[in-house]
């Protein structure tokens, strides 16, 4: 049964497949072999560092205003909210004014 | 009833998934990036009723996460040896999912893509359940050995999720299995300033390490030894710092950092 793919499954093999699922899985931790585990988790954080956008601010009339530096961004800008994905970031300027350095 | 499986999940995604269900102990790196990436995909099917239109991932919101994962963790947190006894609460829960959605008309014998949102449940309810199991474990450990800490209330749906499970000595950290940490690292990054995991390492070995951000370790101790992702195991338990293109962490085993976190504290203590 475990060559079989789901859709060569009837019902009753797939519940039997499940239920030895579930008592695997409750007896054991879902710990990776530890080279899958750092392969997996470094290749994950250098993608994210390389998916860089880049945003210029601006204070227009007191309110920051932000522009991408590239025309293409898989982020959505207004003024001074980015959208991506479910998020939504608001960037303020703190104490609500430009402070002299 | 009509499910909508987004055509970015391959038949290479379900070939993993089955042989995942089957023998999770078999699959290589690569395909464990792709049994991840197909269950994400998973994420926004559809499944469209008289009653409307939810996604896997809302649904399953809705009839196990909102309908289960509050009585389990209190289940859980009156356990009194997590690692002997949760096994046997998992499995109860765990085994629940399948009458709960057939009564809710989500699982049909003779709709196979119903299946499919079964698997998603059970996959993800394991992973929580597995997840919250190893926090107690790490909660309850840390407090025995005399760590001061602040751990959110698990048992609260709001702080349960909140990005940080515990602060100690000023820094934010997080316990998390293997699943959880790498979907949490390939959708929010690192934001916290610790992470204790566990690895396997061949048979029935497993180990506790704490992964953190160079900064978090340095108000710890700071001190390292460089190493290399294959050096790791040979190199511990003493701290590694790892360094992959422009990512770096230094690696420690659990019992050590716990030991360096108590000096720290037990220190700031005397010179107040």
């Amino acid at each position: 049964m475990s060559e079989k793919q789901l859709t060569e499954m009837d019902y009753a093999e797939f519940q039997e497949l499940m239920d030895a699922y579930i008592t695997r899985s409750s007896q054991q931790d879902d710990a990776l072999p530890a080279p899958t585990f750092l392969e997996l988790l470094f290749d994950i954080l250098s993608q994210r560092v390389q998916n860089v956008i880049r945003l210029e601010g601006q204070v227009i009339n007191g309110e920051l205003v932000l522009t991408p530096t590239e025309e293409e961004t898989p982020v959505q800008v207004r003024g001074n909210q980015i959208l991506l994905g479910d998020w939504q970031v608001i960037v303020t300027l703190k104490n609500d004014k430009l402070q002299p350095v | 009833m009509r499910i909508v499986i987004p055509g970015a999940f391959t038949a290479r995604h379900q070939d993993v998934l089955t042989r995942y269900l089957t023998d999770d102990r078999l699959l290589s790196p690569a395909e464990w990036q792709l049994l991840y990436q197909g269950v994400d995909i998973l994420d926004t099917a559809q499944v469209h009723t008289d009653a409307g239109m939810g996604t896997f991932r809302q649904l399953y919101h809705r009839h196990i996460d909102v309908c289960f994962a509050t009585s389990y963790l209190e289940r859980l947190l009156a356990l009194e040896d997590v690692e002997t006894q949760s096994p046997a609460l998992m499995a109860e829960f765990a085994r629940r999912i399948a009458p709960h959605l057939q009564q809710a008309g989500l699982l049909l014998p003779d709709v196979p893509l119903t299946w499919l949102f079964y698997i998603y449940c059970v996959y993800w309810w394991q992973n929580f359940a597995r997840g919250y199991a190893f926090e107690v474990q790490i909660v309850r450990d840390l407090r025995a050995s005399g760590v001061k800490l602040y751990s959110h209330d698990i048992r609260d749906p709001v702080e349960r999720r909140s990005v940080a499970d515990m602060v100690v000595l000023n820094l934010t950290g997080d316990v998390k299995t293997s699943t959880y940490f790498l979907r949490s690292a390939s959708s929010l990054g690192l934001p916290n300033d610790f992470y204790v995991t566990r690895l396997w390492t061949g048979g029935e070995h497993r180990l506790l390490v704490v992964f953190q951000k160079p900064t978090a370790w340095e108000k710890i101790d700071g001190d390292t030894v460089e190493g290399r992702l294959s050096d790791l195991l040979r190199l511990l338990p003493r701290p590694v710092r790892l360094q992959h293109d422009d990512v770096v962490l230094v690696v420690i085993d659990y019992a050590t950092w716990k030991r360096r976190v108590l000096q720290v504290q037990r220190k700031e203590q005397d010179d107040e």
